[in-house]
């Protein structure tokens, strides 16, 4: 039996493996060597990048701002660090080479495979993770397969750079510690999450809901208020870091889609769902299986918002487990899912959501102008997009309402 | 059956990855000839501090410059323009923006029709704005090291020698060979000692741990 599990998951994480690092190689998106050219300051001893910021920016080659709570800073300084001792000065200098040369430096494959290695690692992680998540070896296959074959995080991961796959491991974590009664652990991981891209925050009410006495209630907030403020004690004191984090994208677009309902008013759809999540999710607070309010919550971001591509990873494990779980063919609804989010996302009027991420591989991709701006003397772009983005919601409704079912709510 | 799945949907996944970067040529309007890419600092372009550059472009064809411009805090909403001479100070080309064009820090392209027997003539690249005032100057990039680009010079107030940073690019003859050219790029980008030294080890280390982990819970 053993042996027989060994002869499909050895070749499974071997082309999984070999996949993911071409990937690597393969694809560049400027956002990493944005983040990057924060990051290398860590190495100089710099703890608040957000004051450092705003007192140089006039000496600096570039002028973008760090956007992200400050965990994401240590964590990409500490990639930056190592990945500076074995790229060597040529990794510097192109890191603050923000001149045409910067997109197609010719060690790019290099500097890419280095730098997303430990997207690479944590996405292995995260699959692992997924498998003591779901505790039935029959379905590991199912769900390993999706895991590492699904484009969707082939695309938000390795070809546009994100590393939110580091809070989607930090989630999905919470939800074993949960599932396992370890609630302060569980709100801890959101906390930290929650200081690298925020969204995490949302989560942290379903897991201080199953505190079973007022002791448990208050080790978990105590282990929440640890998660959030470690991080933030080198930064505390930096007006620049909290103007930072009140340009929150993600809170300013959760409120953008509403209903108007006259006299002013218009009622966030985001966060209709959410209250109705929260309700349903106190009504069965005995139960430590979260992935209905883990999924719900993530999954109507990309639903009920304008999003960025990257976000879709936060709610793909969850996707993931119940791909894996549904005795149902959903593979009709999964692949709705994917052209919505895909199509929505392509005819966003950026060259990296398409085109320039092959700059790498090709020199001359950047030339090619963005799919809107090629498509737009066709067609009525919004239109196309927001029928791709109904398919989208329609098929990702569909999921988490069958999800509910599934879990006994009608 | 699984294992040749995943090795089908792998050889596809990096099949459609390469057909489509290369295909992107078929798209392209527009070749690298000749390039100066370092930023070291800017030169400041304001009333009376116009930056010029020359540049010999390689190929016929010379349809494109871009030129990596800094418009501090988007502070300059005026005039700015752009001149391309040829070396009896005929002006072939002469493109005009505004402030609002340009960001803090960013490639800017100059488009024109293709010079058809651009090949080794010298032109010189006029860069000007009519502000008077520094602080909305609009900066240019610079690399004072003159052997960045020996075949041109950029002249500027107070400055002798180094180079402007920009891109030429020249309208593509025959479609065959920019194919040719990416696939090379490719190959020559993925064969360096360094890379497949990096990618070996890589490789080895992530299956390795990855291995020991996953065989005990499966």
């Amino acid at each position: 039996m053993k042996a027989e599990t060994n002869n499909w998951l050895k070749p499974l994480l071997l082309s999984a493996i070999l996949l993911r690092l071409l990937f690597c190689l393969f694809f560049f998106h400027p956002d990493i060597k944005s983040y990057q050219f924060h990051a290398q300051f860590f190495r100089h001893g710099v703890w608040d990048i957000y004051s450092y910021i705003a007192e140089n920016v006039s000496h600096l080659p570039s002028s973008d701002v760090f956007v992200y709570p400050p965990l994401a800073y240590y964590f990409l300084g500490s990639i930056n660090a190592v990945s500076g001792v074995i790229l060597g000065p040529d990794f510097y200098s192109w890191l603050n080479d923000w001149g045409p040369g910067g997109y197609t430096h010719p060690k790019m494959f290099e500097f890419m495979l280095v730098l997303k290695l430990p997207y690479l690692v944590l996405d292995l992680m995260l699959g692992y993770l997924l498998v003591l998540l779901i505790g039935d070896r029959k379905l590991n296959q199912k769900l390993l397969l999706f895991w590492f074959f699904n484009p969707v995080s082939l695309y938000g991961i390795y070809m546009l750079s994100q590393f939110d796959v580091l809070m989607a491991l930090f989630t999905v974590a919470s939800l074993i510690l949960v599932k396992n009664h370890k609630l302060p652990q569980a709100a801890c991981l959101l906390g930290l999450g929650a200081m690298i891209k925020s969204y995490p925050l949302l989560l942290l009410p379903f897991v201080i809901f199953r505190s079973k006495d007022k002791r448990q209630f208050a080790l978990t907030c105590l282990a929440t208020v640890a998660g959030l403020l470690l991080p933030l004690l080198p930064v505390l004191n930096s007006s620049a870091f909290r103007f930072t984090m009140s340009q929150s994208n993600l809170m300013a677009r959760i409120f953008q889609a509403g209903i108007e309902v006259g006299g002013g008013q218009s009622l966030p759809i985001y966060v209709v769902c959410y209250t109705l999540v929260l309700w349903f999710s106190f009504k069965r607070k005995n139960e430590t299986d979260l992935l209905p309010e883990f999924l719900t919550t993530t999954l109507t971001v990309l639903l009920f918002a304008h999003f960025h591509a990257q976000w879709a990873i936060w709610s793909l494990p969850f996707l993931a487990v119940v791909w894996a779980k549904d005795k149902a063919n959903l593979w009709p609804v999964y692949l709705a899912l994917a052209i919505g989010y895909f199509f929505t996302n392509f005819l966003i009027a950026d060259q990296f959501v398409l085109t320039g991420i092959f700059s790498s591989l090709n020199n001359h991709a950047l030339l090619v102008p963005a799919l809107t701006d090629t498509l737009k003397n066709f067609a009525d772009l919004s239109l196309v997009q927001s029928t791709f983005h109904t398919l989208l919601t329609a098929s990702g409704l569909y999921l988490i309402i069958r999800l509910w079912k599934n879990y006994g709510h009608s | 059956m699984v294992t040749v799945k995943s090795w089908l949907i792998t050889l596809f996944y990096v099949c459609l990855a390469i057909v489509v970067a290369v295909g992107l040529d078929l798209l392209v309007r527009r070749v690298p000839d000749i390039s100066q890419p370092v930023v070291e600092k800017e030169l400041w372009i304001y009333k009376d501090h116009p930056v010029t550059q020359t540049v010999t472009p390689k190929h016929n064809g010379f349809n494109v410059v871009v030129l990596y411009l800094r418009n501090v805090i988007l502070r300059n909403q005026g005039p700015f323009t752009f001149t391309l001479t040829d070396k009896n100070g005929t002006e072939v080309s002469r493109i005009d923006l505004n402030g609002y064009n340009i960001t803090d820090g960013g490639s800017v392209r100059m488009q024109f029709p293709p010079i058809p027997d651009s090949k080794d003539q010298t032109y010189t690249i006029t860069l000007s704005a009519p502000t008077p005032d520094i602080t909305t100057a609009i900066g240019v990039g610079y690399n004072s090291d003159s052997n960045s680009y020996p075949a041109g010079l950029a002249t500027a107030e107070n400055i002798t020698g180094g180079d402007m940073t920009f891109h030429l690019y020249y309208s593509p003859q025959k479609r065959s060979e920019l194919l040719l050219s990416t696939f090379n790029h490719i190959l020559k980008s993925l064969f360096s000692f360094k890379l497949v030294a990096l990618f070996v080890a890589s490789f080895a280390t992530v299956f390795g741990f990855t291995w020991h982990f996953y065989k005990r819970v499966n």
